[in-house]
Formats: C-alpha cells, sequence, structure tokens
C-alpha cells in the first residue's frame, strides 16, 4: 500500500516536474518542432541557431541517437500530414548542414546531412516523376556542399545517389564529372559529362567535358568546343578554354595562333595572371617581344582569380541554377511546412 | 490590269498590316521589364556570378568573397552598377574600375587614391630615358609609387615629388607608362599614358658569352688561373677571351612563394631569410622581388639591394594554390632586360599546381635565359610524395617536379631541400658565397649562326678532385 501511495505520489508530482523532462525523446521531438516552427515562419538565423544549440546539448552517444530518432520520426510525421512537408525538411537540413561546416561544428553538420540524404531519398520513392526531380535536385544541393566542404567521398557518394534517382540531374553528373577528373579518371568525366542535356549558357560542363576530350584523345571535338567557348565572353571559361587550346595548338607547332588566340582572350581577362604569362610564352616562341603586362597584374593583385584555381573548385554554374529553382519552391514548402505543423 | 491591282492592293495591305503587328510586338518588348532578379539568400559569389553572367565584368579574389558571405538585404536600385556597389557594401567591399573597364571587388573602409600622370603627354614622341611625374591625391598616406613601361616594372618612389628616370625601350610601337600608387591603408589607384616611340635603330653586336663555373673540391689545392681551364662550344675548343671570380655585379630576383602551404613559420622564414640575402649583396648589385601564390601578389622594381624592398610584401598573406611555373618564366623574362649575372633565387615549398606553363615551357626558357635559378626548397618534398589535382594526376605532377628540378639544373644552379627552417638563411648566405667565388670564362664563339639551335657547351679543368658545375649549352637566338 505504501508503495502504491508512493507512485502515486510521485504521479502526481510529474507536471510539477515537468512532464517532458522526465521522457526525453519527447522533449527533443517538441523542441526539433519548434526550430522547424522557426524556420517555417520565415526565421531562418534562429531556426539555425536554435538547431545548433539543441544537437550541441545532445551530448554523448545515447543522447545523439535519441535526437537524430527524434527528428526522423518529426520529419516523418509531418510528411504524412503535408507531402511538401518532407522537402522542406530537407531543405532546411541542407542549410543546416552548411551552417554547421561553416560554424566549424562537423560532428553536428554530419547528423543534418544524414538526415537530409535519408528523407530526400524517402521523399522520391513515394512520389510520381516530379518528386523524383526535386529529391534528386536537392541530393545534388547536398552533394554540392559536401564537395565544397572537402567531403569528397560523400560528395560521390551523394552524387551518384541523385543520378539513381535522376539519370540526368544535371548539377550532380558535372560534380561527379569533377571528382572523377581529380582521381585521373578522364574516360569516366567525359561519360558523366557526355549526359548532361545541352542547355543555353552550360559553359562550365562544355569546358569541363572539352578538356577531358582532349586528355582522352578525341582531341578533334575536344578542339572544336574549346574554340567555341574561347571565342566569346569574358568569364573564367573563356581563359580556361584558350589556355588549353592554345597550349593544343602549341604542342602541334601552330604557335602564331595560339599567341593569336591567347591575346585575345587576355585582353577580355586583364587580371588573369596564367593568361598574361601563357600569352607572353607564345608570343616569345614565335618571335616577337611581347611583354607580360605586369602593371595591370599589379593593379589587379588583391581582387585577382585566376581561372585555373577556378577550375579544380567543384563546378558551381549548375548548382547556382539549381539552387535557384529550388529556392522558388522554398515559399510553397514553408507554408506546407506550417501547415503540418499546426495540424 | 484589275487582277493585278487587287492583288497589288491586297499584297499593300498585307505588308502595312505586318509592320503594324512588328511595331506592336516590338513595342511591346520595349516595355516589358524583366522580371527584378532576387539576391537575398544567394551567397555573394553567386549573387556576382549572377551580375557577371548580366554582363557586368566584374573581379574578385574568393579571398576576399568567401562562401559564407550571403545577401542580407535586397538591393533597391535598378542599375547593374549600383546593385553591385550595395551587394558589396552589406559586406564592407567596393568595386574599383581596374584595367579594360573591369570592375575590381577590393576592401571597403579605405580612402580612394588618385592618380595623375602628369608627365610624359599621351601621344608625346619618347624616346631614350624619360622623366615621369605622377601626381598622387588620397585621404591616407601613400607608401608608395610604382611606375611600369609597357607593363616592366621600372621604379619605385616611396616619397613625394612621386618622379621617375626610366628608359624607353628601343621597339617599335606605342610605349605604355602606368603610375600605380598605395596608400598605407591599401588603397590603390593607377592612370596609364601611351606615347609614340622613336625606334633607334644603331645596335651594337656584342657577342661575348660568359660561362659561371661553381667549383667544388674534394680537397685542398691551388687557385684555378685561365690556364686551369679548357672550353668547347659545340665540342670545338674556344679561346677564354676573359677570365674573372665572381666579381662582376648581380642581378637578383628573389621569387617567393606565398601561397597557402607556406602559411605561418615557412612564409616567415622564407621573408627572414630574404632579408639577410639582401643585406649581404653588394652596393653595386641589384635586386628585386616578386610574391606569388596562383597570381602575382607583389613586385618590387629592381633596385638596390636593401631590405626596404620586402616593404609590402612580407604583410602579404598566404593563401591560394601554387603557380610556379608560369612565375618563373615570369621571372626569367624579367631578368632578359638586366646586366651582369642574373639569378633567380625561388623560395617555395612544394611543387607547380596551377600553372598554365608546363616544365618543358620553363626548359624551354631556361634554355634561351642567360639567369642561374636556385631553388630552395623549404621542408624538401619527401621520397614517394604524391599528388593529384583536376589539372595533372600523380604521375604527371611527379614528372612536372622531375621537369622543373632538370630545368633548374640545366641553368647551372640546384635545388636545396630543408626539412629545417632554420637552415634556410645559412643556405642563402652560403648560395651567395658561391656566387661570388664562381669563375667567370668569357669567350667569343666561333660559328655562330642564328639559326635557334643548342649549342652545347663543356668545361674541363687539369686537376684532379673537382666537380665543376655550369649551364651546359645555350641557344644561338636569331
Amino acid at each position: 500500500l505504501r508503495s502504491l501511495v508512493s507512485l502515486l505520489a510521485l504521479l502526481a508530482l510529474l507536471p510539477a516536474a515537468g512532464g517532458a523532462a522526465l521522457f526525453p525523446r519527447q522533449r527533443l521531438e517538441a523542441e526539433y518542432r519548434h526550430v522547424l516552427t522557426r524556420w517555417a515562419t520565415g526565421d531562418e538565423d534562429g531556426a539555425l541557431a536554435a538547431l545548433e544549440r539543441l544537437a550541441a546539448g545532445a551530448t554523448g552517444d545515447r543522447s545523439s541517437v535519441r535526437l537524430e530518432r527524434a527528428r526522423r520520426d518529426v520529419a516523418r510525421g509531418l510528411g504524412r500530414r503535408e507531402a511538401a512537408a518532407v522537402p522542406a525538411v530537407v531543405w532546411f537540413e541542407t542549410r543546416a548542414y552548411h551552417h554547421l561546416v561553416t560554424a566549424r561544428r562537423p560532428e553536428l553538420a554530419v547528423r543534418s546531412r544524414l538526415l537530409a540524404s535519408e528523407l530526400a531519398e524517402r521523399y522520391a520513392q513515394r512520389g510520381g516523376a516530379a518528386s523524383r526531380e526535386v529529391a534528386a535536385g536537392l541530393l545534388a544541393s547536398l552533394a554540392g556542399h559536401l564537395h565544397l566542404a572537402a567531403q569528397e567521398a560523400s560528395a560521390v557518394d551523394l552524387y551518384q545517389r541523385a543520378l539513381a534517382i535522376e539519370g540526368r540531374q544535371p548539377a550532380a553528373l558535372l560534380g561527379l564529372a569533377a571528382l572523377r577528373e581529380k582521381r585521373g579518371d578522364y574516360a569516366s568525366a567525359v561519360a558523366l559529362l557526355d549526359r548532361v542535356k545541352p542547355v543555353p549558357g552550360g559553359r562550365e560542363g562544355r569546358l569541363r567535358r572539352a578538356v577531358n576530350l582532349l586528355r582522352v584523345g578525341r582531341d578533334g571535338e575536344g578542339e572544336a568546343e574549346l574554340r567555341s567557348l574561347a571565342g566569346d565572353g569574358a568569364d573564367w571559361i573563356r581563359a580556361v578554354a584558350a589556355q588549353e587550346l592554345g597550349r593544343a595548338l602549341g604542342a602541334r607547332g601552330e604557335v602564331t595562333a595560339a599567341a593569336v588566340l591567347l591575346a585575345n582572350a587576355a585582353a577580355a581577362s586583364p587580371c588573369d595572371p596564367s593568361l598574361a604569362v601563357q600569352t607572353a610564352l607564345f608570343a616569345e616562341r614565335s618571335g616577337a617581344d611581347t611583354p607580360i603586362d605586369l602593371a595591370g597584374l599589379a593593379e589587379c593583385a588583391e581582387a585577382a582569380v585566376s581561372p585555373r584555381a577556378r577550375y579544380t573548385r567543384p563546378p558551381a554554374s549548375e548548382l547556382r541554377v539549381l539552387r535557384g529553382r529550388l529556392g522558388e519552391l522554398e515559399p510553397a514548402w514553408r507554408e506546407a511546412l506550417r501547415r503540418a505543423l499546426e495540424r | 490590269v484589275r487582277r493585278v491591282r487587287r492583288a497589288r492592293g491586297g499584297i499593300r495591305a498585307l505588308t502595312v498590316l505586318g509592320l503594324l503587328a512588328a511595331f506592336a510586338w516590338g513595342a511591346a518588348l520595349l516595355a516589358a521589364e524583366p522580371p527584378p532578379r532576387a539576391y537575398v539568400g544567394l551567397s555573394l559569389g553567386e549573387a556576382l556570378a549572377a551580375l557577371q553572367a548580366d554582363g557586368l565584368r566584374v573581379i574578385y579574389s574568393e579571398d576576399l568573397v568567401r562562401p559564407e558571405m550571403r545577401v542580407v538585404e535586397e538591393p533597391k536600385a535598378a542599375w547593374l552598377h549600383d546593385v553591385l556597389e550595395e551587394l558589396l557594401a552589406q559586406h564592407g567591399l567596393v568595386a574599383r574600375v581596374g584595367p579594360g573597364g573591369s570592375l575590381l571587388v577590393v576592401r571597403g573602409g579605405v580612402a580612394p587614391v588618385t592618380v595623375r600622370l602628369t608627365q610624359p603627354v599621351a601621344g608625346d614622341v619618347t624616346a631614350g630615358e624619360v622623366d615621369v611625374v605622377a601626381e598622387v591625391e588620397s585621404a591616407d598616406p601613400i607608401a608608395w609609387v610604382d611606375f611600369f613601361v609597357n607593363g616592366w616594372p621600372a621604379a619605385r618612389v616611396h616619397g613625394p615629388p612621386f618622379t621617375a628616370r626610366v628608359t624607353v625601350p628601343d621597339e617599335p610601337g606605342p610605349c605604355r607608362f602606368t603610375a600605380v600608387a598605395r596608400s598605407r591603408a591599401g588603397g590603390q589607384g593607377s592612370d596609364t599614358v601611351a606615347t609614340r616611340r622613336v625606334v633607334l635603330e644603331e645596335r651594337l653586336d656584342v657577342s661575348l658569352r660568359q660561362v659561371h663555373v661553381a667549383v667544388s673540391r674534394s680537397r685542398i689545392g691551388p687557385a684555378l688561373t685561365r690556364d686551369s681551364f679548357r672550353l668547347f662550344d659545340r665540342g670545338v675548343e674556344q679561346q677564354v677571351a676573359s677570365f674573372g671570380r665572381g666579381d662582376a655585379p648581380l642581378s637578383a630576383l628573389l621569387l617567393v612563394d606565398a601561397s597557402e602551404s607556406m602559411r605561418g613559420a615557412s612564409l616567415e622564414a622564407a621573408f627572414a631569410a630574404a632579408r639577410a640575402f639582401l643585406a649581404r649583396l653588394d652596393p653595386g648589385d641589384e635586386a628585386a622581388v616578386m610574391v606569388f601564390a596562383d597570381r602575382l601578389l607583389s613586385l618590387t622594381p629592381f633596385g638596390a639591394p636593401e631590405p626596404g624592398l620586402l616593404e609590402g610584401a612580407q604583410h602579404i598573406p598566404a593563401a591560394g594554390g601554387t603557380a610556379l611555373n608560369d612565375h618563373l618564366y615570369a621571372a626569367l623574362r624579367l631578368l632578359d632586360g638586366r646586366q651582369g649575372r642574373r639569378v633567380v633565387v625561388l623560395l617555395s615549398d612544394g611543387a607547380d599546381v596551377l600553372s598554365a606553363l608546363s616544365a618543358d615551357d620553363v626548359a624551354w626558357k631556361v634554355r634561351r635565359s642567360d639567369a642561374t635559378v636556385y631553388w630552395l626548397r623549404l621542408r624538401g618534398l619527401r621520397e614517394g610524395w604524391s599528388f593529384m589535382s583536376s589539372w595533372r594526376d600523380v604521375a604527371g605532377n611527379q614528372r612536372e617536379t622531375a621537369g622543373l628540378v632538370a630545368a633548374v639544373e640545366e641553368s647551372g644552379g640546384r635545388v636545396e631541400s630543408f626539412s629545417r627552417l632554420g637552415d634556410l638563411t645559412p643556405s642563402l648566405a652560403g648560395l651567395l658565397t658561391e656566387l661570388r667565388e664562381q669563375y667567370v670564362l668569357g669567350y667569343y664563339p666561333s660559328d655562330l649562326r642564328g639559326d635557334g639551335s643548342w649549342r652545347p657547351v663543356e668545361v674541363e679543368v687539369d686537376t684532379g678532385g673537382v666537380r665543376l658545375r655550369y649551364r651546359d649549352g645555350w641557344v644561338d637566338r636569331p
């Protein structure tokens, strides 16, 4: 009887002690729902900071696993109420991944990555063609963040998972090709880039394909593409195209043609040091004594950018387009998430 | 006739209708404004890329425009230039007009620097030595003004009046004079004028060639004399016309790698060694300092060897990849125009990653240059060390590094690797001693052809236990 009375007394004390504190899982779910509510109502910075606090507080293996499970359950529950709440959570967790990496909290960022990728794949399985396209885009966008953070093995995995859902996802094809290229697998890079649908403005993919075509011995195709890219524009793509075409021409002994091509590209990109140097070399080889415009390069010193360094970074053009398109869906996703949270 | 008239009338009416439709369509196109672009939420880099795609020639470094910078407020301006200013202002950056009308993104918060070249006047005829005068205005004190002639550094002036006497090269075509002023706060401004040149056709053809021979002995022996040496050019023994020992003035170019991997102790050690090297040069010598990473970070004109040459350069933060071949080629080109013994001292910890030029290109230039290259490799590369990049695979990078080492040795110089940074300064002192003790053999090559062919050179001494190092050939340039 005494035990029963003690138990009843304890139960009576529950609300006073804060019921959630005694059931951590529910408390974690409530806090995660609160984070999502802040994001859904437009307070992204507040939501990201709250998520960082929540994840940082769940130290120890058991706590972090419990939090992970709570986040997954909340997201799935919301998805059952509103299908569009799932991509909303994926999009938010992708932002969270980027935020946590920038804040140098990789141990917390990995949780966001795992949750976002799992939910995106689940969303693809449950929906039609449109859902698959969105899911592949979300995975490719997340992979792009990993690629930028030099998490290359994980980026490869995510790019491949995106391509398993949508075989011609352009950002995934470009990103995976760049990583294959970096490992010296040029044939595989070309095969991936061959699958990129030609679109107006898709210059970065064309450049990477052309550079790799030369490496696998398809010189004619590669040079034709480089020639078309080196002919106009004033961006890093034109500079690299001119440099690689100039190098190919130079190797064949067409030094004067290379010098002219490079001089035109250098005039359009006056802050590119390697273009200026290569122009001077080919001019010298063709018998002209063209000095390197070191005055121009000194003027540019603070703002200068090396197109060759840019080429070694993760491809950004298709990701930019992709994120722009996903960003257009964001208001609808936030709204769906808000509705799901209210129900 | 009536039918033809009717048909003509119909065609006329159709033409009028077509013109009206085209006019209405054109007017609608003109009236329809493109939807305003949304920038909030994008990273600053993405926003700048969007402006570039819209046709603005924006140039920015990713050291300044970092990935975490985001657009937090939507620009209100309509014109792209103003949009750019608003986007940059959110992160303390500004746009400055650069070469070719490009817009350079630079740090804000510093007073602008205005430069005007008052002499020579654009369109003037210039030849020989010319006084160049720059007027510089800024609210911040001016650190220095660099003068360039046709893009080459010609002089640096540290205080007013900003005047320098420079030499106009004897080449056809216009001559460009540029003054680049830098304030102590980091602001920068420039001005360029173009003049016409008078080409002086009178030339003095001097074909004396000099071979610098470094001698290392395994045992002490008597000093070597002119008669101790035998010199062969293209296999034919040559008469040694002049003989000396390291007393010719030096033109030294210090090429300092300030890429990301040099950050911290390595770069500090490199600058400390460079300072000590400059202090040990003779007053008759001249020196210049070029600091690079994946781009040119700083360059001084050739001048008296004094530690002041490092002013500004040693505060440059190490960042970016390494374009070693490109900058070594630029250094050799700079030395082409100098007199005396020419030396490049390269202080770098790694291998080339980002150059457009290959080691073969550098070797091509080395053969046509009279400069000797010394590569002091900080924290020398370990045996079996390898890396890969988007530009080259592991084997390609190893080939490039081996090719660059071969080019350095072909120049008559050497590569020295260090595992301890403290060894760098004594090693540079040793290198200077080696240069001072080199034997200089002068000769007039027989059978000059001017056909671009390679002329191998061999030097022998009549004493045993001696190892010689020298440039083993040269290109018979047209």
